[in-house]
């Protein structure tokens, strides 16, 4: 008698085992394939207001339920304060994240020279951002032809005041220098502070400063002394610090401004103890409050008046950035990813979360007050013209000096010449001297 | 013939050979945590303050003592410095103080609800000088703040300032809100040891007719040399390290005056990015606390912890 013939032997046994192992493993394959994982992304950014966060986490909850098979794009967020310190480890490390945020100028020059960054230039090209993007904006992110970061939130600086103040002390709105400082001799009189002044932490004075010396002694004497080409003991420089001086000296400003921080500053502003403040757009959240539109009390804007007989220019700046770092293995995926972040959907919906302005030129600002509205378009317009003040346009190192050189002035306790001094011994320090 | 280095090595392997388990874990692993995480980090910190380096460049450049020659003519250096030792000062006449009167107020019953006194004053130390410093930012705040409201509401407008905005009493404001968070703990020290002395000694005291003043100046103080010594070194070293409070606070302002050693570093290191000339601030601070401490223990506090 034969064997049967569905007796299981050792070689049907090593034969089905194989067979059994090899369809599985060609089943898991071609699931793999079907089924890739998604390209993963990080997107490390600065929330410096709890605004920036919501918008934040919404942004990169619509791009993964849109685009989150294929690429799958994480979000990891410190707060303003503490971005910088942890900025310089996160690009460091070994795991740096895709998509950072930078600032623009002298902090972004910083990062590009380390090498952190990559060159977006091909990007602009291929996605319109340098026609689609604000053209001021788009100027600040080009070093030596190189276009090295992506504005997402622009901002201008212009002189907030409030019109009930205006309307009551029967104010006109100025255009020139001295049309202003006569309104505020009448505020002054009526016993209201001319000017708002929060500078407590020193940097809210150089807004006014940098305004100043660009407009009387025009673009390219300020530029000069950002781009390391005039030392900062120029007696341009030095009769604008004495100016601020005589100011702070003559009572322009509120009472202890050197005590009262940047938020506090929102009380005295509401109870209408001050009739001007020379301040950022970014200013507009604060000046909403709760509200959903702005603002809490009566508020409008005028570009800062001519002190020349040239005419005044608006400093505008890229508020918020990214940059795609340079070891990011993913760079096509991460720009489209800023792509999507500089849409004019998102750019819409910042206005909506966030606050204004969004960097893209068409973004649609209808549903603002009719007073944002003519801001943002008054930056639209603006051309590519245009400065940012002294702590974004040089590095940390001698913004620090200036500050502090500024602040003490403000206080009496250091002259104006040697408030410069401070700073351009540091100025050498970081950047040699100027050769003559 | 076996020399006296020889002997005392071989105890040393002979205490190993028989006690393993102590030898492996009370000896070996505490001076490896140590060297892990204190001695290379002290070494490295040496090793950097040779080196101009911003934190992200992938090399250091040797610049040898450059670091050091500008630290010796910076003057940003000398006011940190200045600042620190004002701290100290402050923080030797205020919370130390403070807590010793308390403690012995509180030892002789000379106070209500000693408990929840004692409970109250320890409260801060154990709360986030961050916390500290923001609410104390509400409290001194020009514009709405409580401690001028009740100031004025009490007669001493006039004593109303810049708490942060002068320039000239800063750095003692800063220094009053660190010694209040503080106070609890040269208490806590104060009010064990006042515990120790023997009662006797007081009654005697009393009894040749000492008031509480002489009680304190000449039966527990001396008697708390230890005490004394410890809470001393511990309001050095705080004073030596205060940063939470400034950068949460001032972050150095106004223009710079309230800047300490421990600040500077962060803002050198991390915000101007020049890591070497941070490190090179971090040595001094390290040869300031060994220098005072030193100093401290070899002269007013010798012998204080001989047992």
């Amino acid at each position: 008698m034969g064997r049967s013939s569905n007796k299981l032997t050792r070689r049907k046994f090593l034969r089905t085992t194989a067979a059994i192992g090899g369809g599985a493993a060609a089943s898991a394959f071609g699931l793999n394939s079907a089924r890739a994982a998604p390209i993963e992304l990080r997107y490390f950014y600065r929330a410096a207001w709890p605004t920036s966060e919501t918008y934040a986490n919404w942004l990169i909850d619509e791009w993964n339920k849109k685009n989150g098979d294929r690429v799958h794009v994480t979000g990891s967020s410190v707060d303003g304060e503490t971005y910088k310190t942890k900025q310089t480890i996160e690009l460091s490390s070994s795991s740096p994240p895709d998509i950072f945020y930078s600032w623009e100028g002298g902090r972004a020059a910083e990062i590009i020279k380390a090498g952190f960054s990559a060159d977006l230039t091909p990007y602009y090209q291929k996605f319109g951002w340098d026609k689609s993007l604000n053209p001021a904006s788009v100027t600040l992110a080009t070093f030596d032809g190189k276009k090295y970061f992506v504005p997402t939130e622009i901002g201008a600086s212009v002189v907030w005041y409030r019109k009930d103040l205006h309307d009551k002390l029967g104010l006109s709105v100025p255009t020139t220098w001295d049309e202003m400082m006569a309104n505020a001799q009448k505020a002054k009189a009526a016993g209201i502070a001319p000017f708002m002044l929060s500078n407590q932490k020193k940097w809210p004075a150089q807004f006014m400063w940098s305004a100043m010396m660009v407009n009387k002694y025009g673009l390219d004497a300020y530029q000069g002394l950002i781009d390391n080409k005039i030392p900062w003991t120029d007696p341009r420089a030095v009769d604008i610090t004495a100016m601020m001086q005589k100011l702070a000296e003559d009572g322009m400003f509120i009472p202890d401004f050197n005590s009262i921080d940047f938020a506090p500053a929102q009380v005295p502003w509401t109870q209408g103890k001050a009739l001007y403040w020379y301040m950022g757009s970014f200013i507009l959240g604060s000046f909403r409050g709760d509200q959903k539109e702005c603002c809490q009390v009566p508020t409008d804007w005028f570009a800062f008046p001519a002190m020349s007989d040239k005419k005044p220019i608006m400093s505008i700046y890229d508020e918020d950035t990214v940059m795609i770092h340079a070891a990011s293995k993913n760079k096509d995926e991460a720009a489209e990813f800023v792509d999507w972040m500089v849409s004019p959907a998102a750019s819409a919906k910042k206005l909506e979360i966030d606050k204004p302005y969004a960097s893209n030129a068409s973004t649609d600002l209808s549903h603002l007050p009719e007073m944002e509205q003519r801001l943002g378009k008054a930056m639209a317009d603006a051309g590519s013209y245009t400065f940012m003040h002294v702590d974004h346009g040089t590095p940390p190192a001698i913004s620090d000096r200036f500050l502090d050189g500024l602040q003490g002035v403000l206080a009496g306790a250091i002259s104006p010449q040697e408030a410069m001094a401070a700073t351009e011994t540091e100025a050498e320090r970081v950047r040699g001297k100027i050769k003559t | 013939m076996m020399s006296r280095i020889d002997d005392e090595r071989y105890s040393f392997l002979a205490f190993a050979r028989n006690h393993v388990f102590v030898t492996l874990f009370g000896i070996v692993a505490p001076v490896l945590l140590f060297a892990c995480f204190i001695g290379y980090p002290i070494v490295y910190t040496i090793y950097l303050s040779f080196f101009e380096w911003n934190g992200m460049a992938p090399t250091k450049t040797f610049v040898g003592l450059a670091n050091y020659s500008y630290m010796f003519g910076d003057k940003y250096f000398y006011i940190s410095l200045e600042n620190n030792l004002k701290w100290l000062v402050v923080s030797l006449a205020f919370p130390v103080v403070l807590g010793f009167l308390i403690a012995y107020a509180m030892r002789v019953r000379a106070v209500y609800f000693p408990t929840l006194l004692r409970t109250a004053i320890f409260f801060p130390v154990t709360m986030s000088l961050v916390a500290v410093g923001l609410m104390f930012l509400l409290i001194l705040n020009p514009i709405f703040g409580a401690f001028d409201t009740v100031l004025r509401a009490l007669g001493l407008g006039f004593l109303v300032s810049e708490w942060f905005g002068d320039y000239r009493i800063a750095i003692y404001t800063l220094a009053f809100v660190g010694g209040w968070a503080f106070t609890g703990l040269p208490m806590i020290f104060y009010f064990a040891g006042i515990g120790d002395v023997p009662k006797e000694t007081f009654d005697a005291a009393r009894i040749e007719g000492a008031g509480h003043l002489r009680m304190m100046l000449r039966v527990a103080l001396p008697q708390l040399r230890s005490v004394t010594a410890v809470v001393v070194m511990l309001t050095l070293f705080e004073s030596l390290k205060a940063f939470d409070l400034i950068a949460v606070m001032t972050k150095g302002a106004p223009f710079g005056r309230t800047n300490v050693l421990g600040y500077l570093v962060y803002l050198e290191s991390f915000w101007n990015s020049r890591f070497g000339y941070g490190a090179t601030v971090s040595v001094a601070i390290l040869v300031l606390s060994i220098a005072i401490a030193t100093l401290m223990l070899g002269t007013v506090f010798r012998g204080a912890f001989d047992v």
